[in-house]
């Protein structure tokens, strides 16, 4: 069994979520993502934790495919206690794994699709600060794989026989 | 927090902002319609179109206006009297002084005794002291300078020439800014457009034919660096006071002057150097300057748009036009918004004066706002009214033609398929003027431009870059063509193109070009270089595809036929490079006048001399970004190699090409491939193979590859798809099969016969050269200008 926390806290907080991790599934192979600073501290604590760098090269996504492909049976991410932004947990989302969210003081909460507590915070920063342009793609990309595909399909052969054997009259130089 | 307070306030703001915005739209549409409708009947009882009068143009006046800008007459009048002398003719030079506090006058009169001045009692800025200048002029040339300019030798000469046409209303000088490190603005050539609903204005870099010819048209003429003709401009009004106290009123007169079936021109003959808002922005501060140039704008567009269709889009898309345009560099979205608004608040209150503009002007008027932009801003198009008075640009030889070659891609040498549109462009630069726009990617190097400019071709390049804009909702165009053919930039830098390039054809290659120009204007013959027929491309796909891909490749090819359809729409007339497209695009469009020329051209494959033959070794080449390419790959490794191998285990397999995708990478893992990737002497890697084998299903058009190894005198295996475009024979120029076990058996004759390769090989390069051959390709295509152009020259 695989275990991937994310450490998206401070140092003092990382080791105590690790060791009660490490205490909760003491048989699993524990891997846990922390930052560059607090990664030797937290590996010479805990020699037992495969510990990463959280910041690896190739971007997010080639990131998230990596870990899909790891299969963690549990995703854990650091939980602040408050209901503000982490983006963490939608990586753990995308894992498609049973994933939690643990604080320092032990305090556990599901992160799940239906629940908005997981994703609320992130699409609301998100939406706050983002570029019409890229909604609108957004947008425009949703309904081409939706309605537009539907209206496409009827409407293209009709198109298509309309336009089919009609006489070339090239338009006329301005 | 206060950019967070903002985010939030934006969407309820824009959303109270876009019914009022609309109301305001149509309330201004209304009463527009309104004035129209009731001054239309006097338009048409009042009809007086401009009837063009002989003027003596070897005299000028030359008005500047000044408030307070001492320094800057300091460096225009020595080079402006200077000017004047080498020049010669009895010019008047006159400087309108807008009460001016630091000398100005007295300086003048002091050190300038040869200029008349005109000293107003106070600021009447940009316009109306422009008309006090024009009051004392009495020459039947004005020229109107700015005052922060300082005029370069021969500069009034091109001026007066280009006015003793009578149909020039104005002619334009090149401007360049006094300091060179400056982004060039302004720079006298001038175009517009109206795009969803609004104005775009720009001044371009003038390309090499504007700079060659000695006129070119522009939208309009600079009012501080040009010369008009005097009787045309009060006819006209002068500069409109609707505009004060400046920006948008030379515009509001050259536009006045287009419509009214004048021309205005520009030359690059004649130039200045320009301090470049050297008053305004200093004395009235950026924010008023632009605050005053939209609202202009706006006027300009009440004032002078008479097309219905064109103000109505105007104002009703005026409240979405106010938001988007509300992203202003340096300001927050709220600030953008305001200023937006409050500059439509500011011309409000005009809307009375510019509607009696309006209805003045509308009895003048022969042009429509649609040829006004075509005209003004394509060579070609003004070149149909303007004939001579653009002056004439010369062929590489007497009767060449001047072309314009529009390609997705700059054909090179030893590269993709295209060194076969470089060695018929080659051929063709001997005789006719050639611009060749195109394709590049990111970061290619110059190469394959330099090696077609050396060749006499003029190469303007633009860099290809993915669409950023949301669209295609319903499917109508292709997903690749949209995504990677569909970005605006890419279709401006083809519309700038055709409008700057003198040309007499337009010559498409590729069908990504001819997607692009779906929609562009139009001011020559098209013919179009069909190398890949869309929709029998993605049919043959879908001819190939199995399961569920079946019904999505299906669907692919309706979609990819329907768009080619609308596309071939313009075009005059098409070449083919195989029967095979030819035949698919005629049954689909009646009476589409379609050629079939083949390509070709010698082949650049390199010597190979001192390599050996290796046994049972077959090469496949091919640029694997092209999708028939990796299919074909495929199939040959997956279906046909292990019916090979089964007789013969030690066959293989040799993959070479450009952009291998990871589907062929993982090809070489098989049992006697290898995937070699790009390799530079593809002669010697043809001398190693054995065979040369085709196994291409898809696809269309004349293929390069098959012209390569027959000049390499390789005995060739292929698909009946990929000797289309050729007259080749089974068993005569090379051997073709369809199946796998038919091809593996071909492919497994030919290595064990090598007399059959050697016949084959020589049969093939035999073939190539008579049918290939450049000029007989060349000599197709002059046949296809001729029937275009009207006649051999």
């Amino acid at each position: 069994m695989k275990v991937a926390v994310f450490l998206t806290t401070g140092r003092a907080a990382a080791d105590e979520l690790l060791g009660r991790v490490r205490a909760r599934w003491s048989m699993a192979d524990v891997v846990a993502f922390a930052n560059d600073e607090d990664r030797d501290w937290l590996r010479a604590r805990h020699p037992d934790v495969d510990l990463r760098r959280d910041k690896p090269p190739g971007g997010k996504v080639a990131f998230v495919r990596a870990l899909r492909r790891e299969a963690f049976a549990e995703v854990v991410v650091a939980w602040h206690g408050g209901e503000r932004l982490q983006p963490l947990r939608l990586v753990a989302l995308a894992l498609g794994r049973r994933a939690v969210a643990i604080d320092e003081r032990g305090r556990e909460r599901r992160v799940a699709w239906w629940a908005p507590w997981s994703w609320g915070p992130h699409l609301l920063r998100r939406g706050v600060t983002a570029d019409p342009l890229q909604v609108a793609r957004l947008g425009a990309a949703a309904y081409r794989a939706t309605i537009g595909l539907l209206l496409a399909v009827a409407w293209l052969p009709l198109r298509l026989w309309l336009l089919r054997g009609r006489r070339h009259r090239p338009g006329r130089a301005a | 927090m206060r950019a967070a307070l903002q985010a939030l306030l934006l969407p309820w703001l824009a959303l109270l902002w876009l019914p009022i915005g609309f109301a305001l739209g149509l309330s201004l549409l209304l009463a527009i319609l309104v004035v129209d409708a009731v001054a239309w009947p006097f338009a048409v009882r009042r009809r007086r179109p401009w009837q063009p009068r002989p003027r003596d143009a070897s005299a000028a006046s030359i008005v500047t206006v000044t408030w307070n800008g001492r320094h800057h007459l300091e460096g225009l009048l020595p080079s402006l009297r200077r000017e004047v002398l080498a020049t010669g003719g009895d010019h008047q030079v006159i400087v309108v002084d807008n009460g001016s506090t630091d000398g100005t006058v007295e300086w003048l009169r002091a050190e300038h005794p040869w200029v008349e001045i005109v000293a107003l009692p106070e600021n009447r800025y940009f316009v109306r002291g422009n008309r006090a200048g024009v009051e004392r002029a009495t020459r039947d040339v004005l020229v109107f300078l700015n005052n922060d300019m300082v005029v370069q030798p021969g500069f009034l000469g091109p001026l007066l020439d280009g006015l003793r046409d009578p149909r020039v209303f104005a002619v334009a000088a090149e401007v360049f800014f006094k300091d060179p490190r400056k982004r060039r603005e302004e720079t006298g050539r001038t175009r517009g457009e109206l795009r969803a609903g609004w104005l775009k204005l720009a001044h371009v870099l003038p390309s090499r034919d504007e700079r060659a010819l000695a006129y070119a048209p522009t939208l309009w003429a600079g009012g501080g660096s040009a010369a008009f003709d005097r009787a045309a401009y009060l006819a006209i009004g002068g500069f409109d006071e609707l505009y004060d106290p400046f920006y948008m009123e030379d515009m509001g007169l050259s536009y006045e002057a287009w419509k009214r079936g004048f021309l205005v021109l520009f030359t690059a003959r004649s130039s200045v150097l320009h301090e470049h808002r050297g008053t305004s922005r200093k004395a009235f501060g950026d924010d008023y300057v632009d605050a005053m140039i939209r609202r202009n704008q706006h006027l300009f567009l009440w004032r002078n748009l008479t097309s219905t269709p064109a103000i109505a889009r105007v104002l009703l898309l005026l409240p979405i036009g106010v938001l988007l345009r509300s992203r202003r560099p340096g300001r927050s979205r709220l600030q953008g918004l305001w200023f937006e608004v409050r500059a439509l608040l500011r011309a409000l209150p005009r809307l009375p004066q510019a509607l009696a503009g309006r209805c003045r002007s509308r009895p003048f008027h022969v042009r429509a706002d649609a040829d006004v932009f075509a005209h003004a801003n394509s060579i070609a198009a003004c070149r149909r009214r303007a004939g001579a008075a653009l002056g004439e640009l010369p062929t590489p030889r007497p009767g060449g033609r001047r072309i314009l070659v529009l390609s997705a891609r700059l054909p090179r040498l030893g590269h993709d398929g295209s060194w076969t549109v470089f060695r018929r462009l080659a051929a063709q630069a001997k005789v006719h003027r050639l611009t060749l726009f195109g394709f590049v990617e990111p970061g290619d190097d110059d190469g394959a431009a330099a090696a077609l400019r050396e060749l006499g071709i003029e190469v303007v390049t633009a860099v290809r870059v993915r669409n950023p804009m949301p669209g295609n909702l319903h499917h109508a165009i292709p997903a690749r063509l949209w995504r990677d053919y569909g970005a605006p930039a890419m279709r401006d830098a083809v519309v700038r193109a055709l409008e700057s390039v003198d040309h007499e054809l337009v010559q498409i290659e590729y069908p990504e070009m001819l997607h692009l120009l779906h929609g562009a204007p139009k001011h020559a013959p098209w013919l179009y270089v069909c190398h890949e027929s869309l929709g029998l491309a993605a049919s043959r796909v879908a001819a190939v595809a199995r399961g569920p891909a079946r019904l999505v490749a299906w669907f692919r090819a309706v979609q990819a036929t329907a768009h080619e359809l609308r596309l071939l729409r313009p075009v005059d007339h098409v070449i083919a490079l195989s029967d095979a497209d030819s035949r698919f695009l005629g049954e689909r469009i009646q009476g589409l006048p379609c050629t079939v020329v083949p390509c070709g051209g010698e082949v650049d494959i390199g010597e190979a001399a001192a390599v050996v033959e290796e046994p049972a070794t077959a090469l496949f080449v091919g640029y694997f970004r092209h999708g028939p390419n990796v299919e074909g790959a495929q199939w040959l490794c997956e279906a046909i190699l292990p019916l090979l191998r089964q007789g013969l285990p030690q066959a293989r397999v040799r993959l070479v090409g450009r952009d291998a995708p990871p589907a062929v990478q993982a090809l070489a893992e098989r049992p006697g491939v290898e995937v070699a990737g790009y390799v530079a002497d593809l002669g010697a890697a043809m001398a190693q193979a054995t065979v040369v084998v085709l196994p291409l299903r898809q696809g269309s058009g004349l293929r390069g590859k098959l012209l390569e190894a027959w000049a390499a005198g390789k005995a060739v295996v292929a698909t009946r798809v990929a000797c289309e475009g050729t007259a080749a024979r089974d068993g005569e120029h090379c051997l073709i099969a369809d199946e796998p076990a038919a091809f593996a058996a071909a492919v497994a004759r030919l290595f064990g016969d090598p007399e059959l390769r050697a016949r084959l090989g020589a049969a093939g390069r035999d073939l190539a050269q008579r049918q290939h051959g450049t000029a007989g390709i060349v000599a197709a295509y002059e046949q296809v200008y001729a029937g275009l152009c009207g006649g051999a020259r």
